[in-house]
Parts: structure tokens; sequence; C-alpha cells
């Protein structure tokens, strides 16, 4: 999906979020605000040091934990070609940056459907 | 709220959760790179570096250095003519013996209010004061320092370190971004005694080389530990007469751009047992 199809849902969902009724709606708006992220963040996380710790930012916790196990072991065992791996988790994690923007803005976009589900569940 | 109830929410609030992986994860990742940096890959850039240095800038520096000691805290030495020749004569013999470019060392004696010590410089000239001369009159004894002079000046130690503090300081600089704040965290550094490790390293590299080439020439290390204790003693009772000096205390003159024989570390004691190691290691190959 390209940026401005994922800009297009969110103004979908926005008009749907707009039809709620006003407290339905503010309730809304709490959840919102503790679940949405925010991409610069993740971009800077991402680059910083580059060991995994964007996915913790996203929730992805065992992801995170992985990445940074992996780079710690690359880094201790670093002249027993310790450097490959930490070179791999490079290659694997700073293309990432370049597509911050979108892989955070999908992330809220599921996380604004849920929150929506959630909102609309609740008596 | 409590601080047991901070830390249930820390573990049960999803946001505050991910913050803690994501600081605990920093630290952790931070520490490891600190300490990969401290130990190995700074000092392998520095060896590089070290290797890669026209030998003129080893020339200039170490010229200046003596110059600048001359000005400052040398005076001639005192020895005899004699004696003086009697010593450089044995270096002499001992650098052919060992295979070395002759060229490369020149043995100076210098008189020094601070007693005892042997200096290696960059430029290969290696500084031995009177005091120490008059301790070690055995001159297999002196060789032994003078050997551990040599390891030094043949391990670019001199330059080693001076690269390591220089890449240290660049770094943190950039680190950090502030040169001023820098100066002051190394003053700390140093007082914490982050430079001792680096020459505790070199210490026993340089006895190590001198240990092993008293085998090679003599067949024994035994001259580098009686240097050792003789030296040990000699400083313990200078230690003692400075201590009962009512004037105000010396502080340490010495500059940093040369190797001292009788730095307070590593203790005496445990070079003793390195030498030790090295002949044993030596005797059972
Ligand atoms: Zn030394």
């Amino acid at each position: 999906m390209s940026l401005e199809d994922l800009t297009r849902e969110e103004e979908a969902l926005r008009d749907e979020i707009g039809d709620l009724p006003p407290n339905k709606r503010k309730r809304y708006y709490q959840l919102e605000k503790e679940a949405i992220r925010d991409p610069d963040t993740y971009a800077v996380l991402n680059y910083f040091f580059v060991c995994g710790l964007h996915h913790f930012y996203l929730g992805k916790t065992r992801y995170g934990l992985l990445n940074v196990f992996v780079m710690l072991v690359g880094l201790v065992f670093w002249e027993f070609y310790g450097f490959i791996l930490v070179i791999l988790v490079f290659a694997v994690e700073l293309p990432q940056l370049f597509r911050s923007q979108k892989i955070v803005q999908q992330y809220n976009l599921n996380v604004m459907r849920e929150t929506l589900e959630e909102v609309r569940g609740e008596h | 709220m409590s601080i047991k109830h901070h830390v249930a929410d820390l573990w049960h609030n999803p946001h505050k959760r991910n913050w803690l992986f994501i600081g605990l994860g920093a630290l952790l990742v931070m520490l490891v790179v600190v300490y990969k940096a401290h130990t190995r890959w700074i000092p392998d850039i520095a060896e590089y570096i070290a290797q890669e240095l026209p030998r003129e800038i080893y020339q200039s520096v170490g010229d200046s250095t003596l110059e600048s000691l001359d000005d400052e805290q040398f005076k001639p030495s005192t020895l005899s003519e004699n004696k003086q020749n009697e010593i450089r004569e044995k270096f002499g013999t001992m650098v052919v013996d060992l295979a070395l470019d002759s060229t490369r060392y020149q043995l100076h004696f210098r008189d020094w209010e601070e007693g005892i010590n042997a200096f290696a410089l960059m430029n290969g000239a290696i500084v031995v004061t009177d005091a120490l001369v008059q301790t070690l009159d055995e001159s297999l004894q002196l060789n032994a320092v003078l050997l551990h002079e040599i390891g030094h000046i043949n391990n670019n130690h001199l330059m080693e370190n001076t690269l390591r503090v220089s890449i240290f300081y660049v770094t943190l600089s950039m680190i950090v971004g502030d040169i001023s704040v820098v100066a002051d965290l190394l003053v700390e550094a140093s007082a914490m005694g982050l430079n001792f490790s680096f020459s505790r390293e070199f210490e026993l590299e340089a006895d190590a080389y001198a240990a092993k080439s008293m085998l090679q020439l003599y067949n024994t290390a035994d001259p580098a530990i009686k240097a050792f204790e003789a030296l040990e003693i000699a400083h313990q009772a200078d230690a003692q007469k400075q201590a009962e000096d009512t004037s105000p205390a010396n502080p340490d003159k010495t500059p940093s751009e040369v190797y001292q024989w009788l730095s307070s570390h590593p203790p005496t004691r445990e070079r003793i047992e390195h030498i030790q190691q090295i002949v044993e290691e030596s005797q059972s190959k």
C-alpha cells in the first residue's frame, strides 16, 4: 500500500470516528492518544543504536529482544567474526528507517481500527 | 503512588513497558560498545596508526620531549665519563647481540632530583638517572631495566598510548559535542585510573620483552627480578624520606609523554610473578 492509500484510509476512519456519539468520541480520543505512535521517534530509535529499539516502540517485544540479543552477541564476539552479525543487523534494520513513515502509519491505522471497534462495543 | 505501584504500572501499562525495554536495551548495548571500544577497537586503531606513522614524527616528538625535560627537570649527569662509556659499551653489545638496529636507540645519562628512574622516549632515546645507575651496580640488572625500555620503544608503546588517549578524546567530544565537558571528563577519568589500565598492559608487555631477551642473552631472568627488588627497596626508602620531609609535598611532575620504570602500577610483586611465569613457560618448551 502506498502512503496515499494509507492517508485515504485514515480519512475514512476519521469520518467514522466523527460519526460517533459525543461520549464515545471522547472515550475514543482518550484511548487513541495512549496508543498512537510517532514516526519520527520510531526513526530515531532505529538509527540511534540500530539494535531493535524501534521494535520495542511498536510493542514488538520479542522481535526487539531477538534483535538486541543478536547485536550483543555480535559485539561481544566482534573479533571472532561477530562483526558479521552486526553488519547483518544493520542490513536488515536500517532500510526500515526509510520506510518508517509508512510502517508507523500502518501501525496507527490498525490501532485506530481496533480502538474504534472497542469503543463501539462498549456500553 | 508507592514505588511498588510505579513498578507495577511500568510493567502493566504497555506504553511504559515499551519504553522500559527501550531504556534497558539502549543501556546494555551502550555498555558493551564502550567496553569493546576501550579494550579492542581503540587499541587496535592506535596500533595501526602507530605503525603507519613515519619515523620522522617519532623522531621530532621524542627530540622535543627530551629538550623540554632537559630544560625543566634534568641536570647533566654527575657520573664519570668512564662509567658512562662502560655502560654505553655494554648496552651497545647487548643491542648487537639481540640483532637490533643499533642506530635506533641512544642512551642518555641525567641527574634528576626525583631520584631513581628510567625513561623511554619516542625517538628511541633511553634516559637513565644517576640514582638508577648507582642503585643497580650490577651491570646485568641495569641491562634488564634497559631491555624493558627497549621493549617500550620496539612496541611503539608511547605513540600508541598517546593515540589511544587522543582517539578517546576525539570520540568523546563528537558524542558530547562540547570540548570543555570532555576536558572535565578526562580529568575525572584519569583521576579514576583510566590511564593506568593502559600503562599496566604496556608495562607487563615491556617486562615480558625484557625477560625473554634476558633468557636469550644470558640464559637467566634473575637479574631482572633482582633489579625489581632493589628498586622497590630504594623506592620505599625514598618515599619514607619524603614522608619525613616537612616541606610541602612534591606533586608528580613527570610528564605523560614518557614511560617511567618505577610507576606505582602495576605492583612490583605482580611484575616479578609475571616474569617468573615467562621463565617457567620458556623452560617447559
Ligand atoms: Zn616501563
